[in-house]
């Protein structure tokens, strides 16, 4: 079974983001996931940083493939992408409303909807320059993915996108489609209602829409923002403070027009909302991630595993305490919290301990340093030896390196962020050990990375990265377990608790 | 410690103090070393080269156990860190050296035995702190006594 994960706007980017995270970690099964970005913004922060997420993951899944899924759960996700879609992708350099709709035309040869477009969008808005995405105005955005006519689904990627689902059915699989996306904002308030409206229609008329099942989340304000000083009180941006608006009014649209569309919804939202620097879009809109987009991931993980039988089924969670997240508040923890627990152990120690050794043996030459790091010469060739191990110095064997660590400080950069949410303390992690990824990481907080972790002080004396190095072989692991991938695979398995 | 290593301690240990309390002595008592200035051969093995030989064999003993434990208990994990323990092998290795030209100075009892001596305990050490050492160091210490790479190559335990 296939699924389809659409994100909508930057919320649906990091959302997207965050699933790709949950997915490393072995979250999700070993069915493809197959990802489609959908936004105005072609250049959005938050966009390309899940972009970047998503190659960083599909360089080192490429790594692991052929090994043992079922012993080692880090990288057992196929993931696709389609890349990104943008309403604009056909409308050249002049993204304006007005041009949108041929404003002048519709002006002269029928001014009485032009007299309704004026009444609709002030002269502002229509010409608002819409390469920075919809400018927290739903009202913009509806516009614009309202135009999305169903015969341009069957241009790419949406022609892709639609034969694969087909050919899913066809093949007796049953897809699921998860689209994601805030319901605050422009581009996902605006185009997660319509895109679905649009799939689901399309499915339909192709006869295999009992065949697939069409799951949303939907992102409730979380986060908010002042513009700056020197920004036009008057100018065309989102202002946090229309959030709650644009809620109300795009849940009632849900209510009413969206609900029989969707197998299952997901509502997200937090109280506290996390304070961003102000941006109208681009590059410069990059927020961090939040705990909800774990949420978010979490969610798409139980619509693909465990989905709700009752349609239209709405998913409802809840915290202990506001102000406070624990283990105790992470849906079956009893599967997550390992896996989560397992990919944190490893990518620290693997930034802290191993990645750095590695760096030392190519500086020193192998030769001089298997004297120092023994392990070493388990998963490479020694030096004066015929033994049938890779060459340390291989070209493919480095560039290994470097992809894994590469991943490591993605997801810990990641894990970092999700901790520092304004008016939330997240108690997961001690991330404090891991904040700072471009200084020397510190190997002997392993055994205190987990908050929560109640083993007694004999257990947590023995979980040290010298052990670690001590119990480091090819045997801990099935093929590949050779060179850098074996190593890793070796890393990741010691470091299980 | 893993259990093949201390195996590895307790035989090398055995064939040391055979080495040195049974084979080393019948060497001078068969006369095949010939010592012109000690008539009675069987009271100078047991008045001198005993003692001599106790005094090596357990100053070596005590040295390689004091580096195995050291290693075991090490807290470094970190190649660089690793590395300085090249100099305590050597400086502990410094006990055994001395422990010959005390057991000799002391209980030589023969000037025809200097060479031989020397050349034995030398011979002596050389097994129970070095080889023991280079073969039995546990953790991430292995290989930090010389050859002790293509020593545990040797015996499979690489």
């Amino acid at each position: 079974m296939s699924i389809y994960i659409i994100g909508i706007g930057g919320t649906g980017a990091k959302c997207v983001e965050a699933i790709a995270q949950l997915a490393a970690i072995g979250l999700f099964n070993e069915q493809p996931l197959k990802v489609l970005f959908i936004d105005a913004d072609e250049t959005n922060g938050n966009l390309n940083r899940a972009r970047s997420s998503l190659s960083s993951y599909q360089r080192c899944y490429e790594l692991m493939l052929g090994g043992d899924k079922q012993q080692c759960p880090w990288m057992k996700t196929p993931i696709e992408s389609f890349d990104l879609w943008s309403p604009f992708a056909e409308q050249g350099f002049n993204k304006e409303l007005k041009t949108f709709f041929n404003y002048n035309t519709l002006k002269q040869n029928q001014p009485t909807l032009g007299n309704l477009f004026d009444v609709l969008y002030t002269k502002e808005e229509r010409e608002a320059n819409l390469d920075v995405g919809f400018r927290g105005r739903p009202a913009i955005g509806s516009a614009v993915m309202s135009q999305v006519d169903l015969d341009r689904l069957d241009q790419e990627p949406w022609g892709s996108f639609i034969k694969q689902i087909q050919a899913d059915t066809s093949s007796g699989k049953n897809p699921k489609v998860f689209l994601c996306g805030s319901i605050f904002g422009g581009t996902g308030a605006s185009g997660l209602p319509t895109i679905a409206r649009l799939i689901d229609n399309k499915l339909k008329k192709i006869n295999i829409r009992d065949r697939v099942q069409i799951g949303c989340l939907f992102a409730l304000p979380y986060f908010g923002f002042s513009a700056s000083a020197d920004e036009d009180p008057d100018g065309i941006y989102a202002r946090s403070e229309q959030f709650l608006l644009n809620t109300e009014a795009a849940l009632r649209y849900y209510v009413t027009q969206g609900q029989v569309i969707f197998n299952t919804v997901y509502l997200l939202g937090n109280e506290n909302f996390s304070q961003v620097k102000f941006s109208i879009g681009k590059n410069d809109q990059c927020n961090d991630p939040h705990f909800i987009e774990l949420y978010a991931g979490l969610a798409a993980r139980q619509f693909l595993l465990k989905p709700p039988s009752q349609k239209g089924a709405v998913v409802l969670i809840s915290r202990n305490n506001i102000g406070h997240l624990t283990w105790n508040d992470i849906p079956e923890q009893g599967e997550v919290k390992p896996n989560l627990v397992n990919a944190t152990r490893f990518a620290y120690t693997w930034l802290a301990e191993i990645a750095p050794e590695l760096a030392n043996a190519k500086q020193q030459g192998v030769d001089r340093f298997q004297r120092l790091a023994p392990w070493l010469t388990k998963f490479f060739r020694p030096a004066k030896s015929q033994a049938n191990l890779p060459e340390f110095s291989d070209l493919k064997q480095q560039e290994a390196i470097g992809i894994i660590s590469n991943w490591c400080k993605n997801y810990l950069r990641w894990l970092t962020e999700i901790h520092k949410c304004t008016g939330d303390s997240i108690e997961l992690f001690n991330v404090s050990a891991f904040a700072d990824l471009n200084s020397e990481l510190k190997g002997e907080e392993l055994p205190n990375l987990v908050i929560g972790d109640n083993r007694d002080k004999s257990r947590k004396s023995q979980d040290t990265p010298k052990k670690i190095k001590e119990r480091l072989n090819t045997s801990v692991a099935t093929p590949l377990n050779q060179g850098t991938v074996g190593l890793a695979k070796a890393v990741y398995l010691l470091c299980k608790l | 410690m893993k259990a093949g290593e201390i195996i590895r301690v307790i035989v090398f240990s055995l064939i040391g103090a055979v080495l040195m309390f049974w084979v080393q002595p019948l060497l001078y008592q068969s006369r095949i070393i010939r010592l012109a200035d000690v008539p009675k051969i069987e009271a100078w093995v047991s008045n001198y080269y005993m003692i001599a030989a106790a005094i090596v064999f357990a100053v070596s003993l005590i040295s390689t156990v004091i580096w195995c434990v050291m290693a075991a208990l090490a807290p470094d994990h970190k190649g660089n860190h690793v590395d300085k323990w090249s100099l305590i092998w050597w400086i502990i290795g410094i006990f055994p050296v001395v422990s010959i030209c005390v057991a000799i100075g002391f209980f030589k009892g023969s000037n025809d035995a200097l060479l031989s001596l020397t050349a034995l305990f030398i011979f002596d050490i050389l097994l129970i702190y070095w080889w023991i050492t280079a073969t039995s160091t546990p953790g991430l210490l292995m290989y930090i006594p010389p050859l002790a790479i293509p020593l545990r190559r040797l015996i499979g335990d690489s």
